[in-house]
């Protein structure tokens, strides 16, 4: 069975402007020890599916639909209590920004033992330890001397660590990390890439990895999903949709990436910019920057479909034409 | 070849002043003293016309204030930084501004450089009226070029700033830095806010400049991919010293300083597969009380005694130089 399956999720905001489908119709899943690595440019909904997982969305946004099931039960119809007794417990979230998790005026301590006691009936001697082994697992050095501190006596990197630290405090079986090493320099970042990999591995615990780096997600993830406008439009294995992209966007996507071997060279531009999600064209929301474009796919939205055991495309005119292909 | 821009041992120190607190803590006795950073320590390179020089390295390693050196932004505590041949550290002579009125700089976030009280029009027309690029009367021909240059719509003449994408400040910034006549370009971090699929429209732009305004850059960024892709040559920084400089190619083929070597192999790439991920352990130290000797030697797999002692001495091998001690007769 899954750790998580999410169905068909619709996470909408209703603004002044319109509604905004921040997430329209979003569908994965992710067995124990799992990376899926979520990519798509900013405003394409990643951070909103994160949220909605955790049921952190807040108003004007509201989850209108679909089905998030974790381990066997459908969260939609956990009480709040229900849902806190999860969070930072089975299902933990690591964000962009480790101030959004720690709080500035607590000891790291305070914060960290606080977080075992919220969920288990042990002393404060043992939560203390527990603390300790996981600071020292995310790579802080001398961690007991360390936790009498507050979060701003250390530095951008160790505080992500520290956020890191407390999302494995009670081993959880499922962590959602949005972008928590964008900000980071390669060294930390690839610091942190090693330990999460690492935990994956020897815990079982199932990854979510939100990010707009392909090239992390190459590394780092069993499989990818890219969203385009609130919608997955290309998901399968990592290396077989980083190798072989069907959907014109990740094409593009992978195109714009400066790198190896293509010193000099144009870039792939992707004309235009990310759309105005309260005002998405009819069809597909993609034909306006697509080059591939044609009348079929200004009229209508294509349906997701699979192309291969594990592969899904949302695209009228793929580029490679796989069995199964429309 | 002379060079167009020549750094000769050029520092930059910050004094860090107590606050009253510690002030009036030191008169009780406490062991409290001015700190000072030196955030750029005796930087020395050239840079050719027509060429694209790249500047990495960690966070708070001194990029931009060297950046901002140069740009004349910042006075330098030390050495001399000269503009084809004119020494433009001299705040005081005509020769030196007309100079660095050529050194433009492009900032990573376009909107805190950008007055969000002025149109579009009129922060890219300014300094170009000012300067006597062009005059009242043909202002507005000149923005829509430029916008053009950038690949804008003339119609972004007329908006403010926040009514524009990430993407469509960071051409305004460019088309403000280029209605200057500049031929110099300093780009700081100039594209690391944007989306990847943008970010490729910025580079595709910056080259397409190169090209047909004849522009030599500074190119400083962390992002080492962006680097190689358009840099000719790449300057390494290290906690406020430059420890490498090399071609881009035999920078990436073969890196010396087992600084940039480290650097190197924590960059995700596509194509490589699934990574394991390996480290340089340690964090970047505080660069208000940097270790001895060489900066790097606490987290360097070679160190050496003579590490933790001597500062390295930049040495050059054809086009390509390096400050380690393994380079220099060993590290013990
Ligand atoms: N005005 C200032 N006063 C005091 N210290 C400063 C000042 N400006 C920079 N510094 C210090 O100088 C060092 C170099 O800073 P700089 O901004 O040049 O780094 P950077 O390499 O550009 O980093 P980043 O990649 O984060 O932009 C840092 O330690 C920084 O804290
Ligand atoms: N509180 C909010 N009110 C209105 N719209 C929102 C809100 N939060 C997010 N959105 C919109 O939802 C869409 C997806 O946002 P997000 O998930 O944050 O994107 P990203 O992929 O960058 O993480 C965007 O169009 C964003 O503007
Ligand atoms: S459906 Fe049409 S417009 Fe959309 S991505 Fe595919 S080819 Fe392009
Ligand atoms: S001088 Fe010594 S410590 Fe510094 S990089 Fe070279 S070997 Fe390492
Ligand atoms: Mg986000
Ligand atoms: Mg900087």
């Amino acid at each position: 069975m899954s750790v998580l399956d999410v169905r068909d999720l619709q996470t909408h905001f209703f603004t002044d402007a319109g509604v905004v489908k921040a997430v329209d119709g979003v569908s994965f899943s992710l067995d124990a020890g799992e990376v899926l690595g979520l990519v798509g440019e900013s405003g394409s909904g990643k951070s909103v599916t994160g949220f909605s997982i955790l049921r952190l969305v807040d108003a004007p946004g509201r989850v209108v639909g679909g089905q998030i099931n974790f381990k066997g039960q459908d969260l939609a119809t956990l009480s709040n209590r229900e849902m806190r007794s999860l969070r930072g417990n089975r299902i933990a979230m690591i964000f962009q920004d480790p101030m959004m998790t720690l709080n500035p005026v607590l000891r790291i301590e305070t914060q960290m033992v606080e977080a075992v006691r919220a969920h288990h009936r042990v002393s404060h001697a043992a939560a203390k330890d527990r603390a300790i082994r996981v600071l020292a697992r995310v790579g802080i050095p001398s961690p007991a001397d360390r936790l009498a501190a507050y979060p701003h006596q250390f530095s951008g990197g160790m505080r992500q660590r520290v956020a890191i630290a407390i999302a494995l405090l009670n081993g959880p079986d499922l962590i959602v990390a949005d972008e928590p090493t964008t900000a980071l320099d390669v060294t930390i970042q690839s610091q942190i890439l090693a330990e999460v990999q690492e935990l994956a591995r020897e815990t079982g615990t199932a990854l979510i990895w939100i990010t707009h780096d392909l090239a992390v997600v190459a590394g780092l993830a069993d499989k990818v999903s890219v969203m385009y406008a609130g919608r997955i439009v290309e998901s399968g294995p990592t290396d077989d949709v980083l190798t072989a992209p069907g959907h014109p966007y990740t094409e593009g996507l992978l195109g714009s990436i400066p790198g190896h071997g293509r010193r000099g060279e144009r870039l792939t531009q992707i004309p235009g910019m990310a759309p105005n999600m309260a005002r998405l064209p009819v069809g597909c929301a993609f034909a306006p920057r697509c080059h591939r474009v044609d009348e079929t796919c200004r009229a209508k939205a294509p349906a997701i479909t699979d192309i291969g055991p594990k592969r899904g495309l949302r695209c009228f005119h793929p580029i490679v034409e796989t069995e199964g292909a429309a | 070849m002379t060079a167009m821009l020549e750094l000769n041992g050029v520092s930059r120190r910050f004094e860090k002043k107590l606050d009253g607190v510690e002030r009036l803590a030191r008169r009780l006795g406490a062991d409290l003293r001015e700190t000072c950073v030196n955030a750029v320590d005796t930087a020395s390179f050239t840079v050719a016309r027509g060429e694209v020089v790249g500047l990495v390295g960690e966070s708070g390693c001194g990029k931009s204030t060297l950046g901002r050196m140069v740009a004349g932004l910042l006075p330098v505590s030390d050495g001399e930084i000269r503009f084809e041949g004119i020494d433009i550290t001299d705040a005081r002579s005509a020769r030196a501004r007309e100079k660095r009125l050529r050194i433009q700089m492009i900032f990573q976030d376009p909107m805190s450089s950008l007055n969000p009280r002025m149109k579009v029009a009129d922060i890219i027309g300014e300094a170009a009226v000012y300067h006597g690029l062009t005059n009242r009367q043909s202002v507005a021909d000149y923005v829509d070029q430029l916008l053009e240059k950038v690949g804008l719509d003339r119609a972004f003449a007329q908006r403010y700033p926040h009514q524009m994408s990430g993407g469509q400040r960071q051409r305004i910034g460019i088309a403000r830095a280029l209605a200057v006549k500049p031929e110099f370009l300093i780009c700081d971090e100039s594209i690391a806010a944007l989306d990847v699929s943008i970010q490729a429209q910025v580079i595709n732009l910056f080259q397409d400049l190169r090209r047909d305004l004849d522009l030599t850059y500074l190119f400083i960024s962390h992002d080492l991919g962006v680097v190689e892709h358009i840099a000719d040559r790449v300057v390494v920084m290290y906690l406020g010293r430059i420890v490498e400089v090399a071609p881009t190619e035999a920078l990436f083929d073969g890196p010396r300083h087992p600084y940039t070597q480290a650097l190197l192999d924590q960059v995700p790439r596509l194509g490589a597969g699934r990574q394991v991920f390996r480290t340089v352990k340690g964090e970047i130290p505080s660069p208000l009380n940097p270790p001895p000797g060489c900066h790097f030697h606490p987290r360097c797999p070679m160190a050496g005694p003579r590490c933790r002692r001597d500062v390295p001495r930049r040495i050059t091998e054809g086009d390509h130089s390096t400050a380690c001690h393994l380079h220099d007769g060993g590290t013990e």
